[in-house]
């Protein structure tokens, strides 16, 4: 109920936004993009990532008076393809896609783009590539936290080298990039062993099964490599309750947002984050479909691409909590 | 009430023992332990069960109620609303007259050697009881005292059909009204009410009471009730004894219609059969409940039981359908 | 033989052209087969509605192509699940199997790169050996079915997520495509979408299976009561077993149609499968009921929860929230539905009598010869083959003095002549017969109630001679089917002429029709020459007896609820029946031809004013069947009856009763025969025969039809 009522004063919030663009105290009236439409199709909402996105982008709407819609599948794969036909049944402008996987949704995306529709993928792409992309550069991230993870567990630092592995969807982009990127930078460094790569559906619980599993067979693991902060806390928490705080570093990626990663960063749950915040995306986001209903595209038909930039938050003397967003309390 | 449980049906009505009487109506037990029960316009008695009944008075009109004093005085009341009192010898006493405006007399009974209780059902003699008083709301009965060389006295008015007189342990007069189904005391208090019969009437016995059923309660009948617009059709456009209503009699007549369940099968009516007639005696205990019963069912004869008594340690009752004097055995407990 | 009546001067008798009544209507589709579905079909509706009204376009063509695309593998396991339910089990494991064999499709594809129709074999192989799995834990081990699928359910998940983990992601990465592959996972074949069309082709298996085959109906019955389909010699375990492995086969093919269309599976696949399934079949059933094939309903359930569930989503709310919406409305249909099928009985009883006010004139004619006005004439009957035979309703003799009459155990019998103590069966019939006829070459004709019309020859061989005519204009209710023919006569030229009392009840309920007080009936032919029944005149109030008149020229029907007799005028039957004698005592049923030239009419019961008056208020009649039980509903008194005497021309000349009490109460049929009067009584176990003071010796029943010899 707290949810709907929370939803509903968003959509009053939306009205009154959407009075003020009658009254022309913002928008230009001759705009392009005005009564156009844009339909968003995340994993789930609820979630900081997604409200963060999904907030700036209804500020970019508001502002330029087209319409934006959320579907949300709630995490479940299976009702977010039908979402999606249905979606592009609706004929939007733009469709705002969230990819859970990098196959499932590509042949609706295809389709999409065939029936005129412009495509933006945001943060995790698909296999089919569409009109355009707003995310993490996954393969630097992976590259880089493989990196730091040799440095820290590698040839030389006394530790065992055994790294776990939690992605949230193995076949989700993220992972799929991430962990090619990893496993790249391990293989120079045969002292690095992958001990697990279970992924947890998102789930903190599960993550934490995971981890205690692992840290079961493994009690000198070094370093977790959780491809997503929100499940990847609940690994931390597992490494917390068997006392190994500090020994087993938990890495993560994340949105940055100051409730998840700096506040895990503080409690000694994650030992880092490279954050591709998650506000700054949805600010790019909003500012791609502003882009796409005026008529951008590439030159070459190749997708028109948004890189986040990267802020890397670590435990220790350089933690700066300022690099963490903050999301505003539901009115 | 239902017909369950103590009230479940038997045989007890069809088995007991019989002595056929013309018209009989009601019963007394004399002073000096006599019978008397009443055979259209006369009196007959008995000594003993098994005797033949003697005459021992004749009226001018056929008797309806009867009661005996301790002393020894018999009370008779007659169709129409006569009222006679005789001595042992059966020779009319002085100074009993009857109450003035009595329409009927449905029973009496002795208050002391001076004073006797009267029920007035409040029903003419060419206004046939059965037929009219269950679709009645009205109540037109009354229990007056008559009086020997004194003016009556009212105890109540207004009661709905008003069928016999008894008294409760505190020797208050209480009354049973036939369709009410229920038992009254003079301030029109309920004592008990549910009974599944349409009351007759109502004996003291050693340990209670028995109370003399002249039908059951019919389920049709209870659901017309609830349909005026018909009812009041009927009562204007049909003659009474075609009403719908209890019957005395279970002779099938080609005038008068039937319950579903009731059609014949080989020529046969069973004996759980819907009836509109049926004999139904009903032992109370002192608080009125029921304690036992007496049954004659859809295919016996002995229906319409009008009066009960416990005479000489047995339990006697009179069958208006069957016209017999009915000796059901010993009454149960100490009599 | 001078004919006193002339036909023109008789009273027209009305006869409505159409019954219309909205009660009935109502009744008669509550009293339909597919009416268990309605609730389902309501909800399906509802449903439907309610989008309609808060989503603009949803139904929409290119959604509606979206509904059907993403429903296949959904009602594939819904169908799946039903099989399994029919025949008494149930499969949890139908969610796991989904998404190993959609797995295995893909690994078969991506990695295996085998071609598409191999593809199709794995997957539904994969079903099967699932389904083989349970069919033989749970069938032929006979271990519980819940804890087996359980236990499969849970085993298949394991071996699912450890092989996706592994390859999933070279799946996902997997580069080929295949045009037959893309064609099954997202073309349409006249514009459906090919898996809509195997959900659509499947379905219609099921049902084809359910509703003809042996298999289906050995399925049904080992899920009804597996004991009785034990004892009827239909083996259980193995109908069970093979019920499984059906199911497993088509959650297989499920599977695959996913794997084409999704190209991907994700570790959530498939889960929750089971309750949705489980949910979509309570619904379309109404409740978890084994041994029950309706296919349609089941589909309808599907829909219902399918849509619903997508609309929800659609509309924006999560899919936790939508959970819990559809949880409290499953709950709320299925209250209502179970509440609907408990007293579905009740309403039924209560909405199926459908009474009218009908005012039958009062009784006239017949003053002084009223029972309580008479001697009962019928006291000094002869009781003939007492206790021996069970309900002749019609009674009639042939040539050589052999009575013959129906039995309610559907037999023809014949007591012999001329002393009438043996009895013995004639002919076997089956059903309840009822009124008798003599043709020219000495063959009876049987009215026969529940079955029509039919004709035992001297040889005893019974020949159903027709059992439909047409259907009529109007009317819910198929009514082609004879429902109660009740007496029949034969003309001169051989066209047997017979009446079909009552359309609406059947030969136990039969009285209900006077409570009812409606034109049901109706006259029917029969022409042996061309076989063809006609319906001679619709919309009668209960025929009952019919009878030539002694010209031959005219047919005499007795309407019993108005207690009347109706004339027909052969020549011209179109112009419909006129009243030959109204405001009888009693209720007419069969009329017979006398001696003298008049006619006999046994009188079934009597009239009384209660009955009469009750007549008229059709609102106490319909609270009275809601509100009484039946066995106190009040009725006409069928408990005596008698025989009337009428004169060439319809007047009362005389009546015979028994006494009130007598055995010969209520009389359905008489035959005067060689001075005697015959009488039988549908509720009587014997015969009367009263000698007839006066009467033509010689005169008998076949002689005045078909004359001497």
């Amino acid at each position: 109920m707290l949810r709907i009522r929370g939803k509903l004063h968003a959509a009053i919030a939306g009205l009154a936004l959407g009075a003020c663009v009658a009254l022309g105290a913002h928008a230009d009236p001759a705009s392009e993009m005005a009564g156009k439409k844009v339909i968003f199709v995340p994993i789930s909402m609820g979630i900081t990532l997604t409200e963060g996105w999904a907030r700036r982008m209804r500020e970019h709407a508001a502002m330029h008076g087209y319409s934006f819609e959320v579907r949300d599948a709630a995490f479940n794969t299976g009702a977010m393809s039908a979402l999606l036909a249905k979606a592009i049944s609706d004929k939007p402008d733009v469709l705002v896609v969230h990819n859970p996987t990098v196959q499932l949704l590509a042949r609706q995306i295809k389709q999409a783009t065939a029936a005129g529709i412009k495509v933006l993928q945001i943060n995790l792409q698909s296999n089919q590539p569409s009109a355009a992309f707003v995310g993490a550069n996954w393969t630097r991230i992976g590259t880089e936290v493989a990196q730091d993870i040799v440095k820290e567990c590698g040839a030389g630092s006394g530790k065992s080298g055994k790294v776990a592995i939690i992605p949230g969807q193995l076949t989700a982009a993220d992972s799929v990039m991430m962990n090619e990127a990893a496993f790249k930078v391990f293989k120079e460094h045969p002292e690095i062993k992958v001990v697990s790569n279970q992924a947890s559906d998102w789930e903190p619980e599960k993550a934490r099964q995971i981890t205690v599993t692992v840290l079961q067979q493994n009690p000198d693991l070094c370093a977790i490599f959780g491809h997503w902060d929100v499940h990847t806390i609940g690994a931390g928490n597992a490494v917390k309750d068997a006392g190994l705080s500090g020994k087993v570093l938990v890495y993560a990626t994340g949105g940055g947002e100051y409730g998840e990663a700096c506040k895990a960063i503080e409690n000694g749950t994650l030992t880092a984050e490279w954050s591709y915040d998650a506000d700054g995306q949805g600010r790019d986001a909003g500012t791609m479909i502003d882009l796409l209903l005026q008529g951008a595209a590439s030159p070459n038909g190749a997708m028109l691409t948004v890189e986040s930039p990267l802020k890397v938050i670590k435990a220790g003397p350089t933690y700066d909590p300022s690099l963490c967003w903050k999301m505003p309390p539901k009115k | 009430m239902t017909l369950e449980g103590v009230l479940g049906p038997n045989n007890r009505l069809d088995e007991a023992r019989g002595i056929p009487i013309e018209s009989p109506d009601a019963l007394s037990v004399g002073a000096d332990g006599r019978l008397f029960v009443s055979a259209g316009r006369s009196v007959l008695t008995l000594r003993k069960w098994g005797e033949t009944p003697q005459g021992c008075a004749e009226f001018e009109r056929p008797v309806t109620a009867l009661a005996s004093s301790k002393g020894g005085m018999l009370a008779v009341g007659l169709l129409g609303g006569g009222l006679q009192v005789c001595d042992g010898s059966s020779r009319a006493l002085s100074g009993w007259r009857p109450p003035a405006g009595l329409k009927a007399v449905a029973d009496l009974l002795f208050l002391s050697e001076n004073e006797l209780a009267v029920v007035d059902h409040g029903y003419k003699p060419d206004e046939p009881l059965l037929s009219v008083a269950p679709w009645d709301d009205v109540g037109r009965g009354s229990l007056i005292v008559a009086r020997r060389d004194g003016e009556p006295r009212i105890l109540a008015s207004g009661l709905n059909c008003p069928m016999g007189v008894s008294l409760d342990g505190q020797g208050a007069p209480i009354v049973t009204e036939f369709e009410r189904a229920r038992i009254v005391d003079v301030s029109g208090a309920v004592r008990q009410a549910g009974y599944p019969g349409y009351l007759g009437r109502l004996r003291k016995t050693g340990n209670g009471y028995l109370l003399a059923c002249l039908s059951r309660r019919d389920p049709l009948i209870e659901f017309l009730k609830t349909e005026p617009a018909f009812v009041g059709a009927m009562k204007t456009t049909i003659a009474p004894r075609h009403w719908i209503a209890p019957r005395v009699s279970p002779e099938f007549a080609h005038d008068f219609p039937i319950e579903l369940g009731a059609t014949r099968l080989f020529g046969e009516i069973k004996p759980w059969a819907p009836s509109f007639s049926y004999g139904l005696l009903i032992e109370l205990n002192d608080a009125l409940m029921p304690v036992g019963s007496a049954h004659s069912r859809a295919d016996g004869r002995r229906h319409a039981i009008s009066d009960a008594l416990v005479w000489n340690g047995d339990l006697v009752a009179v069958s208006k359908a069957s016209a017999e004097l009915l000796n059901l055995g010993s009454a149960r407990g100490p009599a | 033989m001078s004919v006193e009546f002339d036909f023109t001067a008789l009273p027209k008798a009305r006869v409505p052209l159409l019954v219309v009544s909205p009660r009935r209507v109502l009744s008669e589709i509550l009293s339909k087969g597919w009416v268990e579905s309605t609730v389902p079909f309501l909800a399906f509706v509802c449903v439907i509605v309610g989008v309609l009204l808060t989503a603009k376009g949803y139904f929409s063509v290119d959604n509606l192509r979206n509904l059907a695309a993403y429903a296949s593998d959904g009602g594939l396991v819904v169908l799946a699940l039903f099989i399994v339910v029919a025949a008494g089990g149930i499969d949890l494991s139908v969610g796991s199997n989904f998404a190993m064999s959609a797995f295995i499709a893909l690994y078969c594809f991506h990695i295996l790169n085998l071609p598409v129709i191999a593809v199709l074999g794995a997957s539904l192989v994969t079903g099967a050996a699932i389904g083989v799995v349970n069919g033989a834990l749970a069938g032929l081990a006979g271990c519980g079915a819940l804890l087996t699928t359980l236990g499969t359910a849970i085993a298949v998940r394991g071996i699912y997520t450890l092989a996706s983990q592994g390859e999933l992601v070279a799946i996902s990465t997997s580069a080929r495509s295949d045009d037959v592959w893309d064609w099954i996972g997202s073309e349409r074949f006249l514009s459906i979408p090919i898996g809509f069309w195997a959900l659509l082709i499947v379905a219609a298996g099921v049902l084809v299976m359910f509703r003809q085959s042996r298999f289906g109906w050995h399925v049904l019955a080992a899920g009804g009561n597996r004991k009785a389909a034990r004892h009827g010699g239909i083996r259980v375990k193995g109908t069970i077993f093979l019920a499984y492995v059906l199911a497993g086969l088509i959650v297989g093919l499920s599977g695959f149609l996913y794997a084409a269309r999704e190209n991907a599976v994700a570790s959530d696949t498939g889960v929750g499968m089971e309750f949705f399934a489980l949910t979509a079949l309570v619904v379309g059933l109404g409740g978890f009921v084994p041994g029950r094939g309706s296919t349609v309903a089941v589909m309808i359930g599907f829909a219902t929860i399918y849509i619903l569930n997508n609309a929800l989503l659609n509309a924006g709310l999560r899919s936790d929230f939508v959970q819990l919406a559809m949880g409290a409305i499953i709950l709320f249909i299925l209250s209502i539905d179970t509440k609907f099928r408990k007293h579905k009985h009740r309403l039924l009883a209560s909405t199926y009598v459908d009474p009218i006010a009908s005012r039958v004139s009062e009784p006239a004619g017949a003053t002084g010869l009223m029972p309580d006005e008479i001697a009962p004439k019928l006291a000094g009957a002869d009781l003939l083959a007492s206790g021996l035979i069970d309900g002749p309703e019609d009674v009639i003799l042939d040539a050589n003095d052999n009575l013959f009459c129906g039995t309610r155990d559907g037999r023809l019998v014949r007591i012999s002549g001329p002393d009438y103590t043996h009895v013995e069966t004639f002919a076997q019939i089956g059903g309840r017969p009822l009124g008798l006829a003599l043709d020219r070459e000495g063959r009876i004709v049987v009215c026969v109630a529940g079955m029509g019309l039919v004709r035992v020859n001297q040889e005893r061989e019974v020949e159903l001679l027709t059992d439909q005519t047409q259907r009529s204009l109007f009317s819910v209710q198929d009514d082609t089917t004879i429902r109660m023919a009740d007496d029949v006569d034969i003309a001169p030229d051989g066209v047997i002429y017979f009446s079909d009392a009552t359309k609406r009840y059947d030969i136990e309920n039969w009285g209900l029709d006077l409570l009812e007080g409606r034109p049901n009936g109706r006259l029917l032919s029969y022409d042996p020459k061309t076989r063809k029944t006609r319906t001679i005149c619709d919309n009668l109030v209960f025929p009952n007896g019919v009878c030539l008149t002694h010209d031959g020229e005219h047919i005499l029907v007795a309407s019993t609820w108005t207690c009347s007799l109706l004339i027909f005028d052969l020549k011209n039957l179109s112009a419909g029946p006129r009243t030959f004698v109204g405001s009888l005592p009693g209720y007419p049923d069969n009329v017979n031809r006398a001696s003298d030239g008049g006619y006999w009419v046994a009188l079934a019961g009597m009239r009384n004013p209660v009955m009469d008056l009750v007549m008229r208020y059709p609102g106490l009649r319909r609270r009275m069947t809601r509100a009484v039980a039946p066995t106190h509903w009040l009725f006409g008194n069928l408990n005596i009856g008698g025989v009337l005497k009428l004169d060439s021309a319809g007047r009362i000349v005389d009546a015979y009763w028994d006494t009130p009490s007598g055995p010969l109460y209520m009389i359905t049929s008489m035959r005067e025969h060689k001075g005697a009067l015959y009488l039988g009584g549908v509720t009587n176990n014997k015969i009367g025969r009263l000698r007839l003071a006066g009467a033509d010796p010689a005169w008998s029943g076949p002689d005045s039809y078909w004359g001497k010899g």
